[in-house]
């Protein structure tokens, strides 16, 4: 049985991990070359996969997307668009090692800001991912749903 | 969390007395809108990447979005669109999807939908622009009611 894409995805997670502690060149070589062989079928995750495995809503991946946080590749049966799996690796890897150390809020954003701190080329703050937003729930007078007094309790 | 723009109260408090099932929905729609309980589904023509609905009780059916969290905990919120009662025979000027359509000023697709389900491809997503303008029909046709 092949492997679901969100195992390849474990698996290149602990190899990105690995190939950060090896200090021998031919040994990290190695450890590329099986990276690889484990994407030869596939470079690209589903969006609704990479979501869930990052713990957020399509909708924000695609806003990271949009920011270039993350790469997509097109499927080349479908023309899907598709996120893509060694772009990904490094994000789910933060979000992995975050949630392990007990965080449950703000993962996302958190693990985008330690890969900010570490490579200066990686981008965009999380105010300016969610800031529309807030305009957008001030202006559009969105309110929490409340049940009229009147409803009964079939209603 | 699940948020409702303030022009959707007339329709909301429009279902008291109805037994439409709303209360216990909601609860599961916000807990988390691809709850397989809720047999939500796509729209089908222009609205499906924007709008989900599903059914109510005794005819009824609520059409609902998702938006971009905007707090830290990354979760979206599910955002109510319309609700109102399915008129059998479509095309009639008080059925539920043909008075959405007519909010969001497009035309609504024949009969025989493929009601593909909701969460299939992701959750259903709306641009703030989007949004806003539909908020500013739907207060216009909230006015001429």
């Amino acid at each position: 049985m092949s492997p679901t894409h969100e195992a390849i995805v474990e698996d290149l997670a602990d190899l990105y991990v690995i190939e950060k502690e090896v200090r021998s060149k031919p040994a990290r070589e190695r450890l590329g070359r099986m990276a690889r062989r484990k994407t030869a079928d596939t470079n690209g995750l589903r969006k609704a996969t990479a979501a869930k495995m990052l713990g957020v809503s399509v909708n924000t991946l695609d806003k990271w997307i949009q920011r270039g946080n993350l790469a997509v590749v097109q499927d080349a049966k479908t023309g899907r668009e598709l996120v893509d799996i060694r772009g990904f690796v490094p994000i789910f890897v933060k979000v992995r090692a975050l949630r392990n150390a007990g965080q449950r809020d703000g993962i996302l954003a958190a693990a985008i800001s330690e890969l900010e701190r570490e490579d200066p080329e990686y981008k965009k703050s999380f105010a300016e991912l969610y800031g529309t937003s807030l305009d957008a729930m001030a202006e559009s007078r969105l309110k929490p749903v409340v049940v009229p007094s009147t409803f009964g309790p079939e209603d | 969390m699940l948020v409702q723009p303030a022009e959707l109260d007339p329709q909301i408090a429009a279902l008291a007395g109805r037994r439409a099932g709303l209360q216990r929905r909601l609860r599961l729609l916000e807990h988390d809108p691809c709850d397989p309980e809720l047999n939500a589904y796509r729209l089908s023509g222009p609205l499906q990447p924007i709008v989900c609905g599903l059914h109510l009780d005794r005819g009824y059916r609520l059409a609902f979005t998702t938006m971009s969290a905007p707090t830290a905990d990354d979760r979206p919120r599910v955002v109510l669109l319309y609700v109102g009662r399915r008129e059998a025979g479509h095309r009639s000027k008080a059925d539920v999807w043909d008075l959405l359509h007519d909010i969001f000023g497009i035309d609504n697709p024949p009969a025989g939908h493929d009601k593909s389900p909701c969460c299939a491809e992701g959750e259903p997503t709306i641009e703030h622009d989007v949004l806003a303008d539909f908020l500013r029909q739907l207060r216009r046709f909230n006015r001429g009611r």
